[in-house]
């Protein structure tokens, strides 16, 4: 009996058993919930916000899966290596040194979206940052050096140094400090508080794998390395679309076609244009697919976001230019128009004439050659296994549309006093500039300020810095930043273009 | 008191036989998959043995390509290689180095086709153009399947990258279409003496 009863002390009882079990279970699933919990994707994984302004600026376009930068180490970035970033302009500090133009009630500068990485299922992710259409279509305009600035969509990006930003990232991943141990005590400290699990994941896979993917577009983008600076405002479209998205080698592309750096065009006003010849070469007539391919700079086929981008799409059609802000002079208006009518607009006016195929060749508008030239047969023929067996709403979205041109596009004027500096490469500073013969235009002036110039129809182009920020100088003799052909209008008297650029500032 | 035991006794060995033959089952199925992943899916997927003709008779042709007979290449492995072997093409351009011409919007060049089976393939059907070094492009299938790097791993990223594969779709491109197409094709280079 007493043995029995000693027996029975050293087992627990089975209803204890149970119950410990029962505690150690619950332990391990809330255990197991807390490391799982910040990775559990909540509602829809892509950034997307119900006003379309704010969701142009800050809304996902896709990329999360491939482009993206996990949130923590993007954060990390500009404080790890605060040594690379530019310094040209001391008054800006972080994102904000590329020209990322940062609103004061956001955590993010316009152009970044904030998403979820699917890393099970769409159910468990990550937060990754991308980049969405503002990243180059958003600027900032002002009256006077000490206005505020008017954050404008759908305007040329001509403060945004893109190949600035993708410069500090490549460079940041061949440098010995993109590892995990140099990384997470910044992480730490800017107060992500990771649970280990998180700490786990940055550490063995979000870190290395960036460093790897940054390593690859370091080499794709080798290109950059054999072409003139391309400065705020500015990129090279096709020659990095050849490099990063068909493995063609930098090294085998001809001199001829390596100079395709270009302006960042307005996108306002996309309804009108939907019948015309896209691009500065006209090399695709169709509007959707010239989106996709802008898009594609910043995701891949396989995770554009389609409905995303038709949203955008929608609204681009109907955003107008935004009116000139400041003071008009009626009476040379009323000078101006019949100038334009007689001298511009028989090429300019062609929202009128829709379905004309509107490329002039290149031995007629004379300007700089190389964006034409960098858009190759090759090229095209590559493209048209883009978005191959994908589809839409039932519709087959393989990019059937580009062609090679011989020439540059009749473009429409509307809004053209917020699209300088002019020509398809930006190489000329205002409109007065471009009324003047050829020779006669600057050879070098400054890119990237933000205060308007309404005498010259321009930013103010003279200056090399402002309150100790300096800006880029542009070089009218590097390779593909020519400044030459569309002489059009350049033997008018200095009154008559006074006039005509007053008209201008209506369109 | 011993009666409820052997009551419970009982009933326990009768749901460790249900257990047993869960397990037994659950066994039997993830070896089953493991079976069709590793050796059926190949033969499932590539109903006909890849056919490669030798050049025959005049001994003097032997070692020259009979296009025609070269294997067929999954869509997406056709589409991604020169992208990712752009080193074995002669220059830029991918496809087009090795003189294939497309028509405006065609989604292949002229000469090649797509054919559904259980996979897309791309065939040959015409290596007859004037510009296209049809010997050369054989050349840069040869050497891009002796590659080391000719396998899944390094294949399926890119293919993913380009398009959304189904989950059935993946497998069938890793553990069979990329495999097989290696296969072949160094076959194809033995047979050919390249």
């Amino acid at each position: 009996m007493s043995q029995s009863k000693s027996s029975d002390r050293s087992r627990p009882s089975p209803g204890l058993t149970k119950k410990l079990i029962g505690v150690l279970l619950v332990a391990v699933v809330v255990l197991l919930a807390w490391l799982i919990s910040p990775f559990i994707i909540i509602g829809n994984p892509s950034a997307s916000f119900s006003n379309i302004d704010e969701h142009f600026r800050y809304g996902s376009i896709g990329g999360e899966s491939t482009d993206g930068i996990p949130y923590w180490l993007w954060k990390a970035l500009p404080v790890v290596f605060v040594d690379k970033l530019p310094t040209e302009q001391p008054s800006k500090e972080s994102w904000g040194t590329f020209g990322f133009i940062q609103e004061a009630d956001r955590e993010l500068p316009i152009g970044f979206a904030k998403s979820k990485r699917s890393i099970v299922a769409n159910v468990l992710g990550i937060d990754v940052i991308t980049q969405n259409c503002a990243t180059c279509h958003v600027s900032t305009l002002r009256e006077t050096p000490d206005s505020d600035p008017t954050i404008i969509s759908t305007m040329p990006g001509t403060v945004v140094n893109l190949q600035a930003y993708i410069r500090f990232l490549i460079d940041a991943a061949v440098d010995e400090r993109f590892t995990a141990s140099q990384i997470m005590p910044y992480i730490n400290e800017m107060g992500a508080n990771l649970n280990p699990l998180e700490k786990l994941v940055y550490k063995f896979l979000v870190i290395p794998q960036t460093r790897e993917s940054l390593l690859r577009e370091r080499h794709d983008l080798a290109v950059m390395g054999l072409q003139s600076d391309y400065g705020p405002g500015r990129v090279d479209t096709f020659n990095t679309y050849k490099t990063r998205r068909f493995g063609f080698q930098a090294k085998d592309l001809s001199p001829e076609e390596l100079n395709g750096i270009a302006d960042f065009p307005s996108i306002w006003n996309q309804g009108p244009r939907q019948n015309l010849y896209l691009h500065w070469d006209g090399n695709n007539g169709n509007a959707d697919e010239r989106n996709r391919t802008a898009a594609l700079a910043l995701v891949a086929p396989s995770n554009l976001n389609f409905a995303s981008l038709q949203r955008i799409r929608e609204w681009l059609n109907e955003v107008p230019p935004p009116p000139y802000p400041y003071a008009i002079n009626t009476a040379l208006v009323e000078q101006g128009k019949p100038i334009f009518e007689a001298r511009c607009a028989g090429c300019h006016n062609v929202f009128d004439r829709p379905g004309e195929d509107t490329v002039v060749p290149i031995e007629e508008i004379q300007t700089d050659r190389g964006r034409l030239d960098s858009y190759t047969p090759a090229l095209a023929s590559n493209q048209y296994l883009i978005f191959s067996d994908t589809f839409f709403k039932g519709e087959d979205k393989r990019f059937r549309n580009y062609r090679k041109t011989n020439g540059y596009v009749k473009a429409p004027l509307d809004g053209i006093w917020l699209r300088a500096p002019y020509l398809h490469n930006g190489s000329v500073p205002t409109m007065r500039d471009l009324l003047e013969k050829p020779e006669n235009r600057p050879t070098e002036f400054y890119r990237g300020y933000d205060v308007y110039d309404p005498e010259n129809m321009g930013f103010v182009s003279t200056v090399a810095e402002a309150d100790g920020d300096a800006f880029f100088k542009f070089d009218t003799s590097l390779p593909g930043n020519g400044n030459g052909g569309h002489d059009y209008g350049t033997e008018l008297s200095t009154d008559d273009k006074t006039a005509l650029i007053e008209y201008l500032k209506t369109l | 008191m011993v009666a409820p035991q052997t009551i419970k006794s009982n009933s326990l060995s009768g749901s460790n036989r249900w257990k047993n033959a869960i397990a037994a089952f659950l066994v039997m199925g993830m070896v089953a998959i493991a079976t069709l992943l590793s050796i059926g899916l190949p033969t499932i997927t590539h109903p006909t043995p890849i056919a490669v003709s030798i050049p025959s008779g005049d001994p003097s042709e032997i070692g020259a390509v009979d296009a025609e007979s070269i294997t067929d290449i999954p869509f997406w492995v056709w589409v991604v290689l020169p992208r990712l072997f752009p080193e074995k093409l002669p220059g830029a351009g991918g496809y087009t180095s090795l003189g294939l011409t497309w028509e405006q919007g065609r989604e292949l060049p002229t000469g090649f086709t797509r054919e559904t089976r259980s996979l897309t393939y791309v065939v040959l059907n015409d290596p007859e153009n004037a510009t296209f070094d049809v010997e050369r492009y054989v050349q840069f299938l040869f050497d891009c399947a002796r590659d080391p790097r000719f396998n899944a791993d390094f294949i399926l990223p890119e293919i993913t990258y380009n398009i959304n594969l189904s989950p059935w779709e993946k497998l069938v491109y890793r553990f069979s279409a990329i495999p097989n197409t290696k296969k072949a094709l160094l076959a194809d280079a033995e047979s050919t003496g390249q």
